[in-house]
């Protein structure tokens, strides 16, 4: 260990001299910050220009972020930037254009130190916004943005269904109606605002967080690891919630028929949130459900090691009723099930 | 009689302990030998009355909990019979769980450290190959690259330290939980 430090002190020095060296040979100081800037690599920006009407847009892209919006343009414009080392395809077929962009592999799995300004890595597509197109759409490190014109009655699509995929990144997706959606990323976030969905919505994160607000959707279905799943201000037919380590929070929400929420260790916590069927179930952690009444309620509560609590009073560790036209069960192993009932 | 006993003595000592340990334990029984022959006991009884690897079992916690560790080999076998030690102890279950976890941890730990430094010579070649793709004057290329073999040489020393100080808790974990296991071993 001595040894190693000895030559770690002996190669400061040398560095120190060979910087001494480099500035009395006239090494500009800016290089130091600016060296590894890859923003060189790109040109100005390029333009693809599409005017016929498309019912799919399919794109296939590395390291970029997307970001797609709606406006009163007649065509679909696609401007990004390219890098030396990327190539760029452009495809239309039967209405569905593909665009697919491939970048040549670098030593050391192209790790470098270098660094690019946000936008020099986004591709923007200004989509017509009486275009009803399906979406598949996917990259492998970068966000993906997809904003839509609003949802309105007098125009109830403004998109077909909707499939987006991201490795590492997030997906929003917002004022938007479509009859199906389907998200996946792994590492990032999902947020969703906004929407109108007539079939189902499926997010599927690993580490992230998945956020529903503000949306009429028909059945959703999450799949989550270890992020958290909050759901806010909803209106849904069913609800459908498997992960791993996790929190849920379902508030103000409206389900028509059953809520389904299944996690291994997390707490799941609901608030004026209504359904037929409240089918809730933690290994290690605390349910909490807050209702306006329980009057309609048939409880079938197991809380395992833990104890049940119904608007204040100690029920034990297990709790069953026979009346009512709701059913809410809900079993935690190691934890404690809190109904409360609001004034 | 009692040096062919000691040598039987000797030989399974040698299996589990280092020399100076093994020269200690014998010492100490010829001594105990020696005074009950004084005091009028036969040498064959007495030693027939002691089975050598009941007396390593017995000697393991003493011995363990005197070690030093100061070499990775000691450590590492220390480790090893802490394990068996523990287990004759009268809390064999939640010694066991709680040295298992603090030896993970330790090892993950000793791990990572090791995994920095490799990624930290790793990370200074992708630099150098970089360097040499970004189209710099020779001054250039030389003042980068004496601020990274500063940077690398800082984080060098840096983590030596860190292994320095995980060393003193490797051996903290060793000497705490031998000195339980002594203490427990005791008591069963």
């Amino acid at each position: 260990m001595k040894f190693m430090v000895k030559v770690f002190v002996f190669l400061i020095v040398v560095g120190f001299v060979m910087i001494g060296v480099a500035f009395l040979g006239g090494m500009d100081a800016s290089r130091l910050t600016n060296t590894f800037n890859q923003s060189e690599a790109y040109g100005d920006p390029m333009h693809y220009t599409q005017s016929g009407t498309l019912n799919t847009l399919m794109l296939d892209v590395t390291v970029k972020h997307i970001e797609m919006f709606f406006s009163e343009t007649e065509e679909l414009k696609v401007t990004y930037y390219s890098h030396t080392d990327d190539t760029w395809e452009f495809t239309q077929d039967l209405g569905v254009l593909t665009i697919k962009q491939t970048q040549k592999m670098k030593p050391f799995f192209g790790f470098n130190f270098g660094f690019v300004d946000r936008y020099l890595l986004t591709v923007t597509i200004e989509i017509p916004q009486d275009w009803i197109m399906n979406y598949e759409i996917r990259t492998h490190t970068g966000d993906i943005q997809l904003f839509g014109a609003g949802v309105t009655s007098l125009n109830p699509f403004t998109a077909g269904t909707i499939d987006l995929e991201t490795d590492t990144g997030n997906i929003e997706i917002k004022d938007l109606s479509a009859p199906s959606v389907e998200l996946k990323t792994d590492t990032g976030d999902i947020a969703l605002l906004n929407l109108l969905v007539m079939e189902g919505l499926t997010a599927n994160s690993s580490t992230g967080v998945i956020h529903l607000e503000d949306s009429s959707i028909t059945d959703v279905i999450v799949n989550g690891s270890t992020g958290r799943v909050e759901i806010e201000n909803l209106d849904v037919s069913s609800l459908d919630i498997d992960a791993d380590t996790s929190r849920v929070n379902i508030i103000d929400t409206i389900v028509d028929s059953m809520i389904k929420v299944r996690i291994s260790t997390g707490k799941i916590y609901l608030d004026q949130t209504s359904a037929q069927i409240y089918d809730l179930k933690t290994n290690t952690g605390d349910i909490e459900v807050s209702l306006d009444s329980i009057d309609s309620i048939k409880f079938d509560l197991n809380a395992g090691v833990g104890k049940i609590t119904i608007d204040g009073i100690n029920q034990g560790d297990r709790h069953v009723t026979t009346t009512g036209t709701i059913d809410l069960i809900a079993e935690t192993d190691t934890g404690n099930i809190y109904i409360n009932v609001r004034d | 009689m009692m040096h062919q006993w000691l040598n039987v003595l000797k030989e399974e000592l040698n299996k589990h302990f280092y020399p100076d340990e093994v020269d200690d334990i014998l010492e100490y029984y010829e001594e105990i030998i020696e005074d009950r022959i004084q005091n009028g006991e036969l040498e064959e009884d007495i030693c027939n009355g002691y089975d050598p690897k009941e007396i390593v079992r017995e000697m393991m916690p003493d011995v363990l909990s005197k070690r030093t560790n100061e070499t990775q080999k000691e450590r590492f076998k220390t480790t090893k019979q802490l394990w068996t030690a523990i287990a004759q102890t009268s809390l064999k279950i939640p010694l066991t769980i709680m040295y298992t976890i603090s030896i993970v941890l330790v090892i993950a730990m000793l791990f990572s450290i090791f995994a920095s430094i490799i990624g930290s010579f790793i990370a200074f070649m992708i630099y150098g190959l970089d360097l040499f793709e970004a189209g710099l004057s020779n001054f250039d290329k030389i003042g980068m690259t004496g601020l990274a073999l500063v940077l690398l040489s800082i984080i060098g020393i840096i983590l030596i330290q860190i292994y320095r100080l995980v060393l003193e808790l490797y051996k903290k974990v060793l000497n705490i939980f031998s000195g339980l296991t002594k203490k427990k071993g005791d008591l069963s």
